[in-house]
């Protein structure tokens, strides 16, 4: 009878124990907001375009938390929607054609200054305020800030914003993969070589 | 070589062939000046250096054409004398192919040398062991010194070792790629600056000795660097150490790896095991730069392969054009086939030979295809593990291959991929011919790129939460501002109201209304004060210890019930007044409808008339156009006459009706006021009457309280007793008769 006793009391007594842990962990460790907003964020390439319908990548990063469709990001591309995927588990979609397309070259704007009225808004609608400039004053990109969102070719009165492609140097190039064509077998190499001599 | 030194071996490796006899067999020429010299910006690993001169100048041998851009970058010197003739981008030495801006300059010939001397002459020393290190750090960076062994990173940067004690210094001078020979030759010939290098960099480094390790198929550059030492006597300090020839002995790693047995840490830097690494050339140029203020401005190079005729080691002005060189060695180009900067295993293949020589270009290899034939179409990988044994940094090159093939560069990187130094032994040995090290520079190419993209986006999220934070910030700040302008309009407002309210009679409504609405409160607070004393006198009834201050409890409830009467007296009057004031206010001069107003309203129009009918005449004399419009516009002025008129005397109608009827009625008036009057009596002496009633129980209450507690105020109450039962009966007498009434 004893032993019953004993075994009831300990058990109810570590019970107690980790039960008091757990609620001191839970108060004590508490993680403000949701912690999965943060991730599916990071994921996102924080371009801030709005193109997702959404007036950042923080919002969609709220909506995907919340339920919403996780291939709503052209910017991001196929990467992102995959990468998405693999954090909340659930299956890769393609990307949705009505938010537009990726693009192949990541874009930066690029304003002809001749032609800039200083309006300011352009700078206004820059969400990442990439571009510098005040009223009646001529603007720039700030190239290095700017995440080649669009959003300031719309507002322009004049049309003197292009998107142009982010040009490389010799700093951010690098090698391309070597194009895998056939791989060959021993005896075609052969006909192959001599093809090439010829 | 005084001191056995203890020989380590490094994991993996290859034999190739070396093909170093064709250009080690004849000593180093200078090569002529070319047409053109074009100088790079970024011939050094960090950022390009800024142009301090501009197109036209003219400019000597040896003065600086740009300053470096930050701490990690290095000056450019120009290599002759002669005028600046362009400042454009050009296509330079690199894989890519691409542009980048440079300095051109067109030699006169002269190769006239801007004033220098040796950094001992410049300050002024006696012993020229003396020099302060901070001296000799700055003497080498602005002769622009970056390393000359391959990659180019600022020789001054690397010397700066921080926090990290050094006890060895390690000269490279393995030059271990096939094919290459520009060390050897510079180590043959001169040996003695290579020695003076060792020492400026033993002291800048406070290292206690220093290692100069020479692959054994050099013996001539071992013999002449033993001869230096010698010389210098520093046989104590520095030690020419003879390592076994085997690929790619001459990388920094392997080489620290085959001296010491030390490994560097993966990501680490050699610094963190107190090693530093220089190539012999740096420590020439070093010597160079020092003794004799002499910046970085030619290198040796090695012109070899078959297709030229004459192969050699080059003593080359930076920025010659590749094409010079090769013509100097009788380069005799046949079909397809190129030319390789650097060694047949890490070198690249220029896209055309107007490129110019740079500081790290240690070798122009122009190979036949018999020599070294073009690669052939990749097989499948067979997974023979060839690669893994040949790799010198023990990866698995297998494993990365198929990593990179798949874009799966968190594997790759998992799998190190950055300690990968691209020698190229695994290409070297695979029997597929993959070329494998293709494979692990696009690797990292992206995983650099994914990394700046990763940088970039936290930035622009950084700068996105700061502008929306900004702009809540100023619209909470902007509807700040607009409350404080609206509650500073409104206390203006008020004050307005009141002012012409304490003056003007016309005013007297709003005056009023204000005094009612204060009495009203005053009123409120009365009751609530008559509350609040009723409570605090029956706690102190139930405590005995208060009843001394029921009187003065009792007087105060009076007083208060006092104010209230008249408080409401006042406020019936005020809401009377009220009530009045716009009545009073009705017959005046503003009212539209008055006879007086209405009778100039007549005459202004008959005036009107009047003189739109003398011009319809004149108009009628003239025969003018306008008539038709003007007889129209008579017309409407007679209507509106008739209009006016009619208007007056209708209003003097109903004035005199009106007085007619204000006397008739005050007769009547006067009789029904009589009974309207009455009613009201009636009523409140009822109210009288219910409240004389309250007051006779209170009394008895009071009066029954005192008789139980014995108190002395008994009689007195006795008294106000009979007094209130007295009202209460004449109340109730003239009720009775107006109630007959």
């Amino acid at each position: 009878m004893s032993t019953i006793i004993i075994a009831i009391v300990v058990l109810a007594s570590l019970a107690a124990l980790f039960g008091a842990l757990l609620g001191f962990a839970s108060v004590r460790f508490r993680v403000e907001g949701n912690p999965v907003v943060d991730q599916v964020n990071d994921l996102l390439p924080q371009t801030q375009c709005g193109q997702c319908g959404f007036p950042g990548c923080k919002p969609y990063a709220e909506a995907i938390a919340d339920g919403e469709k996780i291939n709503k990001c052209p910017p991001g591309g196929e990467s992102t929607i995959q990468a998405l995927a693999d954090l909340l588990g659930v299956e890769p979609e393609p990307l949705d054609a009505e938010h537009g397309a990726e693009k192949d070259v990541p874009m930066v704007a690029y304003i002809r200054e001749d032609e800039c009225i200083g309006c300011t808004k352009c700078i206004q609608a820059c969400p990442v305020d990439a571009i510098l400039g005040a009223a009646k004053q001529m603007h720039t990109v700030i190239v290095d800030e700017c995440t080649g969102c669009d959003l300031c070719v719309e507002p322009c009165p004049v049309d003197c914003i292009d998107m142009v492609p982010q040009s490389t140097d010799t700093s951010s190039w690098y090698w391309q993969a070597p194009t895998t064509g056939v791989e060959l077998i021993a005896t075609d190499r052969r006909s192959l070589k001599t093809e090439a001599h010829a | 070589m005084t001191h056995l030194i203890q020989l380590h071996e490094f994991d993996g490796g290859i034999h190739p062939p070396e093909n170093k006899r064709q250009s080690n067999s004849r000593p180093i020429r200078k090569a002529s000046l070319p047409s053109e010299l074009v100088l790079p910006l970024h011939q050094h690993i960090g950022a390009p250096a800024n142009p301090v001169v501009a197109v036209g100048d003219t400019v000597l041998k040896g003065q600086v054409i740009a300053e470096p851009e930050g701490f990690v970058s290095a000056p450019l010197h120009a290599p002759t004398s002669g005028k600046i003739s362009a400042i454009e981008a050009r296509q330079v030495p690199h894989a890519s192919g691409l542009s980048e801006t440079c300095i051109v300059i067109e030699p006169d010939g002269e190769d006239t040398w801007i004033e220098h001397q040796g950094l001992c002459d410049a300050l002024g020393l006696d012993h020229c062991d003396d020099i302060p290190v901070d001296k000799l750090l700055e003497r080498i960076r602005d002769c622009g010194i970056a390393g000359m062994g391959g990659a180019g990173f600022p020789t001054a940067v690397k010397l700066h070792t921080g926090k990290h004690k050094i006890d060895t210094l390690i000269l490279n001078g393995a030059e271990c790629e096939p094919y290459i020979t520009a060390d050897d030759m510079l180590m043959r010939e001169h040996a003695s600056e290579v020695i003076r290098g060792a020492q400026i960099l033993l002291q800048i480094l406070g290292a206690e000795r220093c290692l100069i390790g020479v692959e054994d198929n050099k013996p001539e550059a071992i013999a002449a660097l033993d001869d230096a030492l010698v010389q210098h006597n520093e046989e104590h300090h520095i030690d020419v150490v003879t390592i076994p020839t085997k690929y790619p002995s001459g990388g920094e790693k392997q080489l620290i790896q085959i001296l010491t047995g030390k490994e560097v840490p993966s990501g680490g830097i050699p610094a963190s095991l107190g090693i530093v690494c220089q190539n012999v050339g740096t420590a020439a140029a070093i010597a160079d730069a020092v003794d004799f203020g002499r910046p970085l401005i030619s290198r040796i190079t090695t012109v070899t392969g078959d297709a030229v005729r004459d192969k050699g080691n080059w003593e080359v002005l930076l920025g010659t054009p590749v094409s010079h060189l090769l013509s100097l060695s009788g380069y005799r180009p046949a079909k397809r086939e190129r030319v390789v900067m650097g060694g047949p295993m890490m070198g690249f293949a220029l896209p055309t030979t107007e490129l110019p020589v740079v500081k790290t270009t240690n070798c122009l290899l122009a190979p036949t295809e018999k020599e070294l034939p073009t690669n052939n179409p990749a097989m499948a990988c067979i997974r023979c593990g060839l690669c893994a044994e040949a790799c010198p940094a023990d990866l698995l090159p297998q494993q990365l291959y198929w990593f990179s093939k798949a874009q799966e560069f968190d594997k790759a990187e998992q799998h190190n991929l950055f300690d990968c130094i691209e020698c190229g032994a695994c290409s070297y040995v695979c029997p597929s011919e993959i070329p494998l090290v293709q494979y692990y520079r696009f690797s990292k190419g992206a995983i650099r790129e994914e990394r700046a993209a990763a940088e970039k986006a936290e930035q622009a999220r950084i700068r996105y939460e700061a502008r929306i934070d900004r702009q809540e910030r100023e619209k909470a700040e902007k509807e700040a501002k607009r409350k404080a302008r609206a509650e500073a309009a409104a206390k203006a407002q008020s004050v307005k109201k009141e002012a012409p309210a304490a003056k003007a009679v016309p005013a007297a409504e709003p005056a009023a209304n204000a005094d009612l609405e204060k009495l009203q409160k005053q009123l409120a607070a009365a009751q609530a004060a008559v509350a609040k004393t009723k409570e605090k006198l029956e706690a102190a009834r139930e405590d005995p210890e208060k009843a001394d201050k029921i009187p003065a409890f009792e007087s105060a409830l009076a007083k208060t019930q006092d104010k209230i009467k008249t408080l409401a007296k006042d406020i019936a009057a005020a809401k009377k007044a009220a009530k009045s004031a716009p009545a009073a206010a009705g017959p005046d001069k503003g009212d539209p409808n008055s006879p007086e107003r209405l009778q100039k309203k007549w005459e202004t129009a008959a005036a009107r008339l009047e003189t739109a009918r003398k011009r319809l005449a004149d108009a009628e004399v003239d025969g003018a156009d306008t008539v038709d419009a003007l007889r129209a516009g008579v017309e409407k002025q007679e209507a509106r006459v008739a209009e006016a008129k009619s208007a007056y005397e209708a209003s003097l109608n109903s004035d005199a009706s009106l007085k007619t009827a204000v006397s008739n009625n005050a007769g009547t008036d006067n009789t029904s006021a009589e009974t309207v009057a009455a009613k009201p009596d009636a009523e409140q002496l009822q109210k009288k009457l219910l409240a004389q009633k309250d007051r006779v129980e209170k009394a008895k209450e009071r009066l029954e309280m005192a008789r139980a507690e014995g108190l002395d105020s008994v009689e007195a109450l006795e008294k106000a007793l009979n007094k209130q039962l007295d009202k209460l009966a004449a109340f109730e007498a003239q009720a009775s008769t107006t109630g007959e009434v």
